[in-house]
Parts: C-alpha cells; structure tokens; sequence
C-alpha cells in the first residue's frame, strides 16, 4: 500500500476550500434553524442562494486546482481532525479528494444549486420556507460529507444525514396523515437498509481493523474471503435500500409526495445514488467477491423491467418519473454488477442531469395547473407552455435514449455493451427495459402536451426556475458528448478522467449492438405514438385486474403489508399492556426503592455518618484479614 | 544527593496569598481582591507552563514535578477561576466587612490543591489536604448568617477530623513498617509485618475515600453542598475531588493495580458501591444540590474505573474524563448560581424553556454530557473509560458502569424535561429568575462551547491526555532522613 500523503487544513488552496464547500451549506442550514423561521422570505432565499452559490463555487474551484494540480492522479488528503483513537483502532475526520469523489462533489454541488436556486422560486410563498431551507441545505451538507469523507464511520454520518432529510423533506406537509405516513414508510424501509449498512461496517472494522477507506482497499483483500462476500453483501443491502431497489423499493414511489424540488434534489439526483457511489468508491473489494457482484447485477436487472413495467400503468406524473427513477438506477446496478465502474459513474451523471430536469419541469406544470399530477387530467399544454415542454421533452428523449443526441444514449449504450460481455440476458433484458422507458415517457408526453385543453394553466415560471431548467437542458443534451462509443467518434473524456480510479475502460463492442441499441428507443416512441396520439375522444387509463396489480407496484406492499406490517400490528395489538415494560416497570420501581433506601442513610446525623466511615473501614480491614 | 523541586505553581500562590493578605490589612476593597485573586491564579496558571525555577538539593524530597501533576494542577487553577467568575458580593455574605477574605481562602484552597497534585513526600501531601480541608471548612462557614451553613461547616469539620485523623494512624502504620515517608504505596511483600502495612493502606484509603465521598464515606457531601453557596458547593465537588484524585494516582502508580489484593478489592468495591449508590442517590432527591451530590459521588465511582484501570490507558482516560467532569459540573453551578440562585427544588427548574432559553439551552448541554451522550464532552470521557475498562477486562466495573449510567440518564433527562414542560397545577414558585453577571454570563457560554467542541473535536484534549505520565515517587539514595 502506497500510503497517501496526508495535508492539513489550510496548507493549500484544495485543502482550504474543500471543508468549506460543506461548511457553507451546513452554515446556511445552522442559521436557518436558529433563527426559526423568523427570517423574511426574500432574505431566507438570498441565504441559500449566496451559500449554494459558495459551495459550487468553491467546489469548482477545488476541483479545477486539483486536476491540475501536482497530485492529479491520486488522492488528496485532508485531514481536519482525529475524532477518536482507542487502541489501534483511528477513526479521523478526513476528507478524501481523488477523481471519483470530484465528480460526484460537482454532481452534488452544482445540480444542488441549481435545483435549490429553482426551489427558492417554486417555495417563495410556502409559510415554512425557512425549515424547507433549513432542510434542504442540511441534506447537501450530509450528502457531501458522504461523498467526500475518506472515512467510513464518518460517510455513515452523511448516510443517516441524508436519510434524516429525505424523511423530514418527504413529510414536509405534514398536515396531511399520508404525507407523513410516506415519510414514516421512507424511514422505515431505508432503516432496513441502514442496519445491514452498519453491520456491514461493523464487520469490515473488526475483519480490516480500520474503517479509513484507503485502508480498506489496501488491506480488505487480505481478510477470509467467507468475511469479505458477508460484509460487502451486507454493504449491498445498505445501498440498495438508499437506491430504491428490489426488494426494498416501496418507499420511493410514495417519497413523491414531498414538495417536487425535493423529489429532483433527493430521490433523483444525489441521495438515491449514493448507493452506487459507495459500490464504486470500494470497487477493489467487490471485484473480489464475485457472488456480491452477481447479486447486484440481478438486483438491477429485476428492478430495471419491474419499475418500467409499473411506470407505464402509473397516472401520476410524479409516480411515473418515480418509478423511471427506480428504473434508471437499476442499469447503474447492473453495470456496477457487470463491474463496468465507469459505465455505472456515467450513468449517475447524466441521470442526474435529465432526472432533475424533469422533475424540474413536471414541478413547473404541477405549480401551474393548480396542484394537479393526473396526466390524465392534463392536455394540450404544448401550446400553453412552450419552454417547460422543450425541456420535458429533453428530458424525456434524455431518459428514453434517442440516439446520438441525448445525453442518455451515451450511458445507456456503455451499460448495454458492459452487460452483452457478462451476459447476454442481461443485455436483452436491459434492452427490453429500455424500449419500455421510451414508451413509458412517451406515452406521459403525449398525453400531457398533445390532444385537446383538460384543465386550465396560468401563470409564468419565472426566472429563476426558467435557468436552471435551461442550464439542464442543455445538459441533458452535451452531457453525453464528453464520452463517445469509437464508432461515433472517439471521445473519451469522462473514462479518461475516472480511469486513475476505476481501472481502464473495457474493450468495446461492435457497431451492431449500437444499431439495435439506437433502433429500440426509436421504435418505442413509435409505439408510444400509435397508442396515445392525440385523439378525437380524451384519453383514460386502462383498466384491469392485471394492471392495478401493476400499477400497484406488482403487489409488494400488499405482500409486505400482509407478511410485515399486519402481523406486527397484530402482534403490538397483543401487546397493547406491553408485558415487557412491566419488567422495567419492576426494575424502575426497584430503582426508586433502593435510591430511597439510601437516601434514608441520609439522616442529617454527624454520629451516623462518623459510624459509616468506622463501618466501612472496619469492613476493608475485615476484608483484609 | 537527591533533588527536590518546589513547583512554580506552589510558590506562586503561596506569594500571592501573602501579596491578597497585605492588601486587605491595608485597605478593604472587594472588587480589588477579587481582581487580585484572578490575577493570582492566572499567574501561577502561567508558571505551571515554566519549567522549575527553584531546585533545592541535597534536601528531603517533597514534591515532584510531572506531566500529571502540571495537568491536574492546571485544571484545579482553572477551575478555581471559574469559580472566582460565579462569586457575586451578594452571594457570599450579607456581612460586607468579610468578603475580601474569600477571596484569600480560595487562593488558600488552591495552594492546598496543588500542593497535593505533586507532593511525593507524606508531610507534603498532609500539608496540602489540610491546607484545602481547612479553607475549605472557612469557605462553607463563610455565610455566616444561616443556619444551614454553619451546621455544614460543623459537619464537616467533625468528619474531615475523623478522616485526617484516620489518614494519618493509616501512615503512622506504615512508616512504623517501612520507616518512610514516601508518598507511594509501599510494596507489601517485602515488609517485615504485611498485615500492618496492610492495614495502614487500607486506614490511608478510607482518609482518601471520605475526602473523595466515594461510598460508604460520602454522606456528608450532600449536605455540606446543601448547606452552603453554590460557589462553593462546586469548590468541594469539582477542585478538591480533582486534587485528591490525582494525589490517589500518584500514591498507587508504584503498584501494578492489575493484581488483586486486599487494597484493589477495597478500591473495587468502593468504586461499585459509588457507582450505583451515588445513581441510585441522585434519582429519588427533589432537591438540585442533593441530586448534583450523588451525581458527583457516582462520578468518582466512574473515575475509579479509569483509575483500576492499568496505565498509561487509565491515566490517559482518567486526565480526560476530570476535564469532562469539571467542565460539566461547574457548568451546571454557574447556571444555577446566574439564572436561579434559589432554585433549590428542581420542580423550580419548569419551563425554563420558555422563561430563559440559552440557559435552558447551555443547561441541557451541561447535563448531557453528564449523561454522557454524545456530542457533548463527556461522551468521550465516558468513551475512553469504558475503553481503558476493557482493556484492564474488568468486566464486573463495566457491568456495574453501564447499569448505573443507565439509571443516570434517568435524573440528567428528567432535568430536561422538566425545563421544557409547564409547572404542574398548584405549584408556587418561590424563585426568582435573576440575570446571570457578565462574568457569570461569560463563563456558562465559555463553557457550554466547550463542552460542545471538546465533545465534537476532543482530539485535542486526548492528544493532551495521552502524552500524561504519572513518574514513580523518587526512593531517596540516602535514607537516613525519612
């Protein structure tokens, strides 16, 4: 192990700025906590803006200086403070910068500001906008603590920091029961997830002795493999609770009934792909547990055709990009399963960009049609509201693939390609995922933008939710150019940057696979427009056994509602005396006894006490003889 | 030829006690003397850091100078500030005429700490515990028109007799056996007559257990707390605690306390009993002080895990865990002496909340990390207990340890919650809020902070600690003179 020089705080520019472009949001947050909502609206959006703006600033700054930098290949160090030290066992406060991590702080930072620049608009006349700040700010603190820290312990922090804000975000309205039993559903699920995240920590602490993520992938390979499969098992499980896999994905659809910038900042963008962050990030150990690997790739794979399956019953324009969410992260799933690292990372990032513009954009039509989410309720707003449709549809061809000129395409076709070399299942499976995606978006755009007027739009979208939705856009569409298959044309900037960390890029396929790749998306709008093209009469949702069962996520929380919830309920019913409590209850009541029996000794009398210390002395010379 | 070094810290403040006299046999002036008397402390702060200016050889060897007698000697000097920065004119005696002499008896007690933080010799230490015993017995007295206080003081004074007494029958006993007066723990083994030194070990630790309050010899520091002011009250539970503690480490660190033996069962117990038995103390009182007693008593039991515990992991964790506990502790009697001077019955204590937010706040703080949760300071000083416990695998004490903080948390979260709920129906409160001085103000806020950072950064402090060695007292070469 090459041991990585370790800075401190303030010796240089990176090591200076990279705590602060935490520190900003996390201030941000503090001040709006204490001051508790007192704050003007106008001054509450000013705060977040200027502290948002610092942090991408500085993250970009940070991350220019870096690559240029002397350590451009490796990692950089800084170590802020050593947080406990028992025995052999260090756990720092460190926060790590290496290529990987670089580009999910810009992921985070940047996308993070321009969806909180957005929110400030979509929020403004919400009588809680500081607590929503105050929220939202905190969860970009943790989300980047979780990327940055080189310290296991310390990404659990920002793990259970970001789950914390993903559960108040998501019960933001509390007013309403099923807000706030969504956010208790969130919580609970992804808690599954978080213990078997911590037991796999804990595992990987007493098998490596050290939880310092360098460490880890230097001494890791040298643990019992039977240990090492367990806890990066265990690890899996974590990330995919976080990811809103199979078989712990119920949360997510629900999770959209928080206020949309969430949906767009926490379970698009940042919070839900940490998972696949995390699995890259300790690559070198699951490459060495092929059974973890397989796993995750059957995991994608499975969630991949559930979701889209579900996405395309659903009439909630939330629950529909909600599910393509789902969908989406099982490639990356898949792709870190098939080990294509690099595959899985561009993924994250395009997603990022197209996800976040349509949750942006179905935001900006839900504000303007006075809270509706049917599609079916909606029609014809092409006409109403020409930009927020160019950039649904962006985000939509992003998301379906069309070829060559959305960014999607680039990072679905290196995923397809990763998973032909494993397996060709996995390549057909996947394929067939993306036909249904292409339909599925399709069929929402089509019934939302196209056909007669359903409901009434008024007003504009401002200014500051017009940019960053612009900024996206454009994204969504040249995010994809910085990495091209060689057919197309060879560019490789996205793999050239990750290859210090994640290995090379793998050997590509031929031309053939690209064709057919490029023909399904194609084939999926087409689809999509001999089904739902503007007709005579309305459109309305299909209805069936089958298709409720689908639209209801394939039964799963009906089945985990009669497996889980029930006989728990059942059982807490049984319990309603709670006949452990009086155990305690008998325990307390021995507390009270004995404390008062001591206090009794308490008499105020100097010859009592004056007899104590004889006692107690004469006890110890007795107990001496 | 052996050396014997007179610390810094020692001479300072036995200069200054002369210079606080002289100026009060010139003129009284309060606010001067209090000045003067920080001004003092802060002087022989400053000389701990120097190296010793004044080495006397060929002489008996009295004190050592060591990193753990400058730590504990610092923390008592710095405790005794804060101590200075809660006493208002007011509190201390109605008897204007008196006050200057506080002031002097403060930097008495100080001396008298120190002095027992790096005594090697048994007169020194003697000196020293007498010294802090007998200004602390004026300090208790000192408010001379109650009742209670005079009783306090009379209290004490009867039992700190008996202890002092017992203390030194318990070396007279071993200086008959060894013919020392080294201020170490002798090796039992190799005297003439076990049995004695073993009882002469066992006398000194109930002189050290009394002074300590650990249980069965503690039932005097609740009401002594009770009786006088808060000022003092936290000079008794935090300074003379720290002094007497770190004299108790320097006395055992000759013997391997790994090996069970009638002293080590002895201190086991004790450390059981205090444990359970200051807990289980503290959640049946109504009364804040009487609560804060047993909190302080099940406090030293957690310290003689640490002190079970063999070194340098118990030093380490024990130097750790008296600055979690004085900040906390003395955190807690400034808030009560700033913000409800009278608030005697906790049931005082509803809807501070509401009434006094940031006191509230900084009080949570301070009780938190009693509790020992994080991330206040004494997370970690609990943390690095357990840590060197089990490192010494004295399962028993962290059994105990655990149960007994389990019932802890009760009383501490129990204060919470009644700061953040209404009185109950039919209670009339009797305190007044007062508005805490700027001193007062500036030192509950000093040390909430760092409370608060210690407990989120403690690498600093545990850096500090882990660098502290208690050195072995010295076996004078020419043993001619005891």
């Amino acid at each position: 192990m090459t041991p990585i020089p370790a800075i401190v705080w303030g010796v240089s520019l990176v090591a200076t700025l990279l705590p602060l472009v935490i520190a900003c949001p996390l201030f941000v947050s503090i001040i709006l906590m204490l001051t508790g909502g007192k704050l003007p609206a106008r001054a509450t959006t000013l705060l977040v803006g200027a502290g948002m703006g610092l942090c991408a600033l500085f993250a970009v700054i940070s991350a220019y200086s870096f690559l240029t930098g002397p350590d451009s290949l490796g990692a950089l160090h800084v170590v802020l403070w050593n947080w406990m030290q028992v025995g052999n066992f260090t756990a720092q406060i460190a926060l790590s910068l290496d290529r990987l991590s670089l580009v999910m702080m810009l992921v985070v930072s940047c996308v993070g500001f321009l969806i909180l620049v957005y929110a400030c608009a979509y929020m403004y006349d919400d009588p809680d906008i500081a607590r929503f700040f105050a929220y939202m700010t905190l969860f970009v603190a943790s989300m980047l603590l979780l990327v940055l820290a080189s310290d296991l312990l310390a990404v659990f922090v920002g793990w259970e920091g970001v789950g914390l804000c993903s559960y108040l975000l998501i019960g933001f309205w509390y007013g309403e029961q099923a807000n706030a039993v969504a956010a208790r559903k969130a919580f609970v699920v992804t808690r599954v997830g978080d213990a078997l995240f911590l037991l796999g920590m804990l595992l990987m602490a007493t098998a490596v002795g050290s939880l310092d993520i360098p460490t880890l992938l230097a001494v890791g390979p040298h643990a019992p493999s039977t240990t090492l499969t367990l806890g990066m098992f265990l690890l899996l499980g974590g990330a995919m609770a976080k990811s809103a896999q199979v078989p712990l994905q119920t949360w997510l659809p629900d999770a959209m009934a928080g206020p949309t910038p969430v949906s767009a900042l926490i379970h698009a963008a940042t919070m839900v792909t940490a998972g696949v962050y995390l699995l890259a990030r300790l690559h070198g150990l699951f490459v060495l547990t092929p059974a973890a690997m397989l796993a995750c790739a059957v995991v994608g794979f499975v969630t991949i055709l559930l979701a889209a399956g579900s996405a395309l019953v659903q009439t909630d324009i939330k629950r529909i990009l909600a599910y393509s969410t789902m969908s989406q992260l099982g490639y990356m799933y898949l792709a870190l399963g098939c080990g294509a690292w690099h595959a899985a990372m561009f993924h994250l990032v395009t997603h990022a960009f197209f996800k976040a513009l349509l949750f942006m954009a179905a935001g900006s039509i839900i504000l303007r049609v006075h809270h509706e989410q049917d599609i079916f309720k909606m029609g014809g707003l092409r006409k109403d509201m020409p930009w927020v449709f160019t950039a649904f549809l962006i985000g939509s061809a992003a998301l379906a693939g069309l070829p060559l000129i959305t960014a999607g395409y680039f990072s679905k076709e290196l995923i397809l390609g990763s998973a032909y070399e494993v397996s060709p299942i996995f390549w057909a499976g996947a394929l067939f995922g993306a036909f249904l995606t292409s339909i599925y978006i399709f069929r929402c755009v089509f019934i939302v933008f196209w056909g007669g007027h359903r409901t009434h739009a008024h007003g504009r979208s401002g200014m500051a939710m017009a940019l960053p939705m612009a900024i996206l856009s454009v994204l969504a569409i040249a995010g994809g150019w910085m990495e091209m298959p060689d057919a197309i044309a060879n560019v490789h900037i996205f793999s050239n940057l990750l290859s210090p960390v994640l290995g090379a890029l793998p050997q590509e396929h031929g031309t053939s696979l690209l064709i057919v790749g490029s023909l399904v998306p194609i084939a999926g709008v087409t689809i999509a427009w001999t089904l739902w093209r503007p007709r005579d009469v309305a459109p309305t949702p299909a209805e069936s056994p089958a298709i409720a069962t689908l639209r209801a996520d394939w039964g799963f929380d009906t089945l985990y509602d009669r497996i889980f919830v029930r006989p728990f309920m059942v059982l807490a019913h049984l319990n309603r005396r709670d006949f452990i409590d009086r155990f305690y209850d008998l325990i307390a009541a021995l507390t009270q006894g004995s404390g008062q029996a001591i206090a009794r000794l308490q008499s105020g009398q100097v010859r009592r006490y004056a007899g104590w210390i004889a006692a107690g002395t004469v006890a110890a010379l007795c107990l001496a003889v | 030829m052996s050396f014997s070094f007179l610390p810094n810290a020692v001479l300072v403040l036995c200069l200054g006690s002369l210079v606080q006299l002289a100026a009060i046999s010139w003129r009284r002036h309060v606010a001067r003397d209090a000045v003067l008397c920080v001004i003092v402390l802060l002087a022989s702060l400053a000389s701990i850091m120097l190296p010793t200016f004044l080495i006397m050889t060929g002489s008996l060897p009295l004190f050592s100078s060591d990193s753990w007698g400058s730590y504990a000697g610092a923390l008592i000097i710095l405790s005794v500030i804060a101590i200075v920065l809660m006493s208002r004119h007011g509190a201390i005696s109605a008897d204007p005429s008196v006050n200057s002499e506080y002031f002097i008896l403060l930097t008495l007690a100080t001396l008298g700490g120190v002095a027992m933080t790096c005594a090697v010799n048994v007169i020194s230490f003697f000196l020293g515990l007498e010294t802090l015993s007998l200004s602390l017995l004026g300090l208790i007295a000192f408010r001379n028109e109650r009742l209670d206080a005079g009783e306090a003081a009379m209290k004490y004074l009867l039992l700190s007799g008996v202890a002092s007494a017992t203390l030194i029958f318990g070396f007279a006993l071993i200086f008959a056996e060894t013919g020392s007066l080294r201020f170490a723990m002798p090796d039992l083994s190799h005297l003439p007559e076990p049995m004695i030194g073993t009882m002469g070990v066992i006398l000194v630790l109930t002189g050290m257990f009394f002074k300590l309050s650990a249980v069965p010899f503690h039932l005097w520091l609740a009401d002594v707390l009770e009786g006088t002011t808060i000022p003092v009250a936290s000079l008794v539970a935090v300074t003379s605690k720290i002094a007497l503690f770190a004299a108790m480490l320097r006395y055992f660190s000759s013997v391997n306390l790994g090996v069970p033996s009638a002293q080590v069962n002895e201190i086991l117990i004790v450390a059981v009993l205090s444990m359970l038995g200051g807990n289980l103390m503290a959640v049946v009182q109504t009364d804040l002080r009487r609560l804060l007693a047993g909190s302080s008593i099940a406090h030293v039991g957690y310290l003689l895990v640490a002190f079970l515990s063999p070194q340098p992991f118990g030093v380490a964790s024990a130097a750790f865990y008296l600055a979690a506990y004085a900040i906390s502790t003395l955190g807690v009697f400034a808030i009560m002496n700033g913000v409800l001077p009278q608030g005697r019955d906790i049931r005082e204590w509803h809807g501070l909340f509401r009434r006094k937010p940031a006191a509230a706040l900084a009080m949570s703080i301070m009780l938190i990390s009693l509790a020992g949760i994080p991330p206040a300071v004494g997370f970690f000083a609990k943390f690095y207990i357990v840590a060197a416990g089990v490192s010494a695998h004295q399962i028993l004490l962290l059994f105990v340890l655990i149960l007994s903080s389990t019932i802890g948390l009760f009383y501490y979260l129990r204060l919470i919650l009644i700061m953040l709920t209404p009185a109950p129906e039919g209670y009339v409160s009797r305190a007044e809020l007062s508005m805490p001085t700027p001193a007062n103000a500036t030192l509950i806020a000093v040390l909430a902070c760092a409370t608060l950072v210690l407990g989120i950064v403690p690498g600093a402090l545990v850096d500090r600690s882990q660098g502290i060695v208690v050195t072995p007292v010295p076996i004078p070469v020419h043993s001619t003179i005891p």
